[in-house]
């Protein structure tokens, strides 16, 4: 398993997911618009041996003419093969998305739409993910199923690495590894702490 | 122009003059049959002008009149030879005929006779970096660059020129020079000269300079819109430069954003030096699994670097999460640690005892168990199906079959409804050799959730193996666009569906459908065909974006791209079938047929072939892929008389790749022995 940002050699990949998984397709040039034009909206997690694509988030910049000028984002596709799912790929794909889509376009928002026989993917974005429902698009879909139109506020995501200047210390880790019994609690447990443990309990 | 003395045969009087001025205009607004109205009165005038001609076929070859449009262009051409314009033209039309070598020569004609013209310039260099004439590109670029020094995208090109020949020196001072004249300083959220910053600092340390390149980074820090990025330069020149705390620093930021990728750990690993240290190693991804319960990264790496008792407290742990959460990937996850036996030993070990703790769940539905293993402390009801589930995973790949079908159906007895259990059921079948059963079980598991495509395909991918067409076609067609010719077949070639049309391709070849499947490896190698000319529209386009190492990527993938399974599999499955075409041409294989068999035998044989054959043929004759498909079951491709040559066309693009040139071997020993190879086939 791995989680990284998207490249053009990941695109085939994506490309044949999108095809094992849902029935909104797209040619390459379509996926290749995106690297070229958003580099860095896109990711994709890979099965242990690093190479199949197993899930992935296409996303971009809304291009429409931008009501009152706010930047948006939107997500193209997303999907993680059958076999992969119920470890939260779908989830952690998003957020990354999510982030490079606020840190390098400035988007202010994002939207994007959902089947609205899509329980899995509902869940996922409004419980998980803290979407809100916008609206829903009448026979959005080809086969003409409703869409949920929904949308996620960006300007309150924290700003992951200023907190981890504040908070984060490195200390304990050089320590767990220079000093193998470190016995900082909370942090670490190593091994003669943890038998310890079994054994009182 | 005006200083030039004009050609009479160019000659038009100041009326025609205008209107021709007035033909260039509508053509580049797309107002064809305007432009070709215009262009009649100059030719009613001049029947002869060659450059009104030329610009009359151009207009045609957009409207629908490919073939006369192409006489045009050449009579205009040969009308008035010293044209650029004429030129031009014909390469414009030898660009959309993907003819790039001869667009090329037609545009460094036109640029003979107007050498300063920027437009032939820009299309000549997107011809030769598509062919990949970068010394060609870059002295195309230069010019253009000396012309037109104001436009950024100029400097950006003639960088991204040096950057793929690995000058970087001479990149990184184009670029340079870019910055250092630039008037208006760039706009806060400029996306392009935010990636353009980027393309330099990459530059730098492409070239080796790293320390230079950290430098350069953090000078443009602040203004680089893409934290990522500089997050992860940051991190890999600290470490290359041997700054290892800075570098842990970094990487423990890095990891801080993304938990889950692997290459953040990987440099965690070097900065602290613990690669080699098992029990280093260990603690460190101790604390880390700690502190990021969410990573599966933490929590799987280890299983590869720990061995012996140590492994297996770390799988029993890693594992025992997986089935009490009911996760179904467990197995994947562990699958590429199957290499290792002992490994394989420990894990078996572990689930058959886990699921041992487990049994009185299974029977009575109470979660609580005494057994005195720790593991089970969280386990369900469910955490039965999904541990037996995963040992019929697990005796599947090491080869048990008849275990693991047990195991499967335990999975299935306990949730009927469980569509992973079919799933995992079939593949059981399938290993087994009963390809049949394995289709129809994965047809049960599609059946119970048709929402989901994932199994559909899979349904779909099945029947193929079992060799039949007709439920793998009609399955598959649930998902796709149906409205074409070819049903879903025809949109599964439409969206490039290089798995779909290979899987069916070696069907059709497993039952001697020869031209069906040629047709299928064909339409393979058209879609990576497409895939290598859709990077056309980008060099400029990427180029314009300031997305130049994204550009560079794509190109250097470009350049890999026939090398990659998807089309070596489909070229291996053509050449295969060509070579067996030759070996064994049609009348051969009729006559091997009928060996040995009566006359009336004989006969009655072959009017049952026929008919079989013409049912057949009419049923996939159903199977068009378009309209203007006039060959749905590959007869033409099928009764080529030059197999050989049409095996090459495959074998080309793969011929310089060390793992592929025993299929070059097989093609030539035929080529050099025609006499020998025909009388074997009769003989």
């Amino acid at each position: 398993m791995d989680i990284r940002q998207a490249t053009i050699a990941d695109i085939t990949g994506m490309q044949n997911a999108n095809l094992m998984n849902l029935p909104e397709n797209y040619v390459f040039r379509y996926y290749l618009y995106h690297a070229t034009t958003w580099p860095q909206a896109s990711f994709v997690a890979t099965d242990a041996s690093g190479t199949k694509i197993v899930g992935y988030v296409l996303a971009k910049l809304e291009e429409e003419e931008q009501k009152d000028g706010v930047p948006h984002g939107h997500v193209t596709s997303l999907s993680v093969m059958r076999t992969y799912r119920r470890m939260g790929l779908a989830g952690k794909l998003m957020e990354l998305a999510l982030r490079s889509l606020y840190e390098c376009y400035g988007a202010k928002f994002v939207s994007l739409h959902v089947r609205k026989s899509n329980r899995a993917a509902l869940h996922l974005y409004r419980d998980t993910l803290k979407f809100d429902v916008k609206e829903i698009s009448k026979a959005y879909y080809g086969d003409g199923e409703d869409a949920y139109a929904m949308q996620k506020d960006l300007e309150t995501l924290d700003d992951l690495d200023a907190l981890f200047e504040a908070t984060s210390d490195d200390d304990f880790l050089i320590e767990a590894v220079q000093n193998l019994n470190l016995t900082e609690s909370g942090k670490l447990v190593t091994e003669t702490e943890s038998e310890a443990k079994t054994e009182t309990a | 122009m005006s200083a030039r003395q004009v050609p009479k045969q160019r000659y038009l009087a100041p009326k025609e003059a205008a209107s021709f001025r007035q033909v260039l205009k509508l053509y580049e607004t797309h107002q064809y049959k305007k432009a070709l109205k215009v262009a009649d009165t100059i030719l009613k005038k001049y029947p002869e002008h060659g450059e009104t001609l030329a610009m009359k076929g151009l207009i045609m070859t957009f409207t629908d009149q490919r073939a006369e449009g192409h006489e045009l262009i050449k009579l205009g051409l040969r009308n008035d030879i010293s044209s650029f314009i004429c030129w031009h033209v014909y390469g414009l039309f030898n660009r959309t005929e993907k003819n790039y070598e001869e667009a090329a020569k037609c545009y460094q004609h036109a640029l003979k006779y107007d050498p300063e013209n920027g437009n032939i310039l820009r299309d000549l260099a997107l011809l030769q970096v598509q062919m990949r004439n970068l010394d060609g590109f870059i002295s195309s670029r230069k010019q253009i660059l000396s012309q037109r020094p104001e436009i950024r995208q100029n400097w950006t090109a003639l960088a991204i020129g040096y950057a793929l020949v690995k000058d970087y020196a001479l990149a990184e001072s184009i670029l340079q020079k870019y910055e250092d004249a630039m008037i208006e300083a760039a706009k806060p959220d400029d996306i392009e000269h935010s990636e353009l910053l980027l393309f330099k600092n990459w530059i730098i340390h492409q070239s080796g300079d790293v320390k230079r390149a950290l430098e350069d980074l953090e000078k443009i820090a602040d203004v680089v819109l893409d934290k990522l990025c500089v997050l992860e330069y940051r991190a890999l020149y600290l470490l290359e430069l041997g700054r290892s705390e800075e570098a842990a620093r970094a990487y423990r930021k890095l990891i801080n954003r993304n938990p889950d990728c692997k290459a953040y750990f990987e440099g965690l690993e070097k900065a602290l030096k613990v690669t080699d240290d098992v029990p280093k190693r260990k603690a460190l991804y101790a604390a880390l699994a700690k502190q990021y319960k969410r990573s599966n990264v933490a929590k799987w790496n280890p299983l590869v670097f720990l061995t012996g008792q140590e492994f297996k407290e770390a799988v029993s742990e890693y594992l025992s999460g997986f089935l009490a959460r009911g996760v179904p990937s467990a197995f994947v996850n562990l699958k590429p640690l199957y290499t290792d036996d002992s490994k394989v030993q420990a894990i078996e070990e572990f689930a058959l005892k886990y699921l041992s703790t487990l049994t009185g769940v299974a029977s009575n539905g109470s979660s609580s168990t005494s057994n005195g293993a720790k593991d089970t402390a969280e386990a369900t009801p469910t955490t039965y199906l999904w541990t037996v589930f995963y040992l019929a995973q697990h005796y599947s790949k090491i080869g048990k079959q008849d275990v693991a079908m047990e195991y499967v159906e335990k999975a299935i007895a306990h949730t009927p409804t469980l569509v992973e259990a079919y799933m995992v059921k079939a593949k059981i079948l399938k290993r087994s050799g009963d390809l049949q059963a394995a289709a129809d079980t994965m047809n049960q598991a599609r059946e119970i959730d048709l929402q989901d495509r994932f199994v559909n395909s899979k349904a779909g991918k099945y029947y193929m193996r079992a060799n039949k067409n007709d439920e793998a076609v009609s399955t598959i067609s649930l998902f796709t666009k149906n409205d074409g010719a070819g049903k879903g077949v025809g949109d599964l070639h439409e969206m490039q569906c290089i798995w779909f049309v290979t899987e069916q391709g070696e069907m059709f070849a497993r039952q001697d459908k020869i031209g069906m499947a040629l047709k299928r490896f064909h339409s393979v190698k058209k879609i990576v065909d497409d895939w290598w000319t859709d990077q056309f529209d980008f060099h400029q386009y990427a180029t314009r974006q300031g997305t130049a190492r994204t550009y560079i990527d794509l190109i250097r993938w470009e350049d890999s791209l026939y090398s990659q399974p998807f089309y070596t599999r489909a070229a291996e499955d053509a050449i295969k079938t060509y070579l067996s075409l030759h070996d064994t041409p049609k009348s051969a294989r009729v006559a091997a047929e009928l060996a040995g068999l009566s006359e009336e035998e004989r006969k009655r044989v072959m009017k049952k072939l026929k008919r079989d054959r013409a049912k057949e043929n009419k049923k996939l004759e159903a199977e068009k892929l378009s309209e203007k498909d006039d060959d749905p079951l590959g007869k033409n491709l099928e009764n080529t008389t030059k197999p050989l040559e049409d095996a090459m066309v495959f074998y080309k693009p793969i011929k310089d790749l060390e793992a592929w040139k025993w299929l070059g071997e097989e093609i030539e020993k035929r080529k050099n022995a025609p006499v020998e190879a025909k009388t074997e086939a009769t003989a």
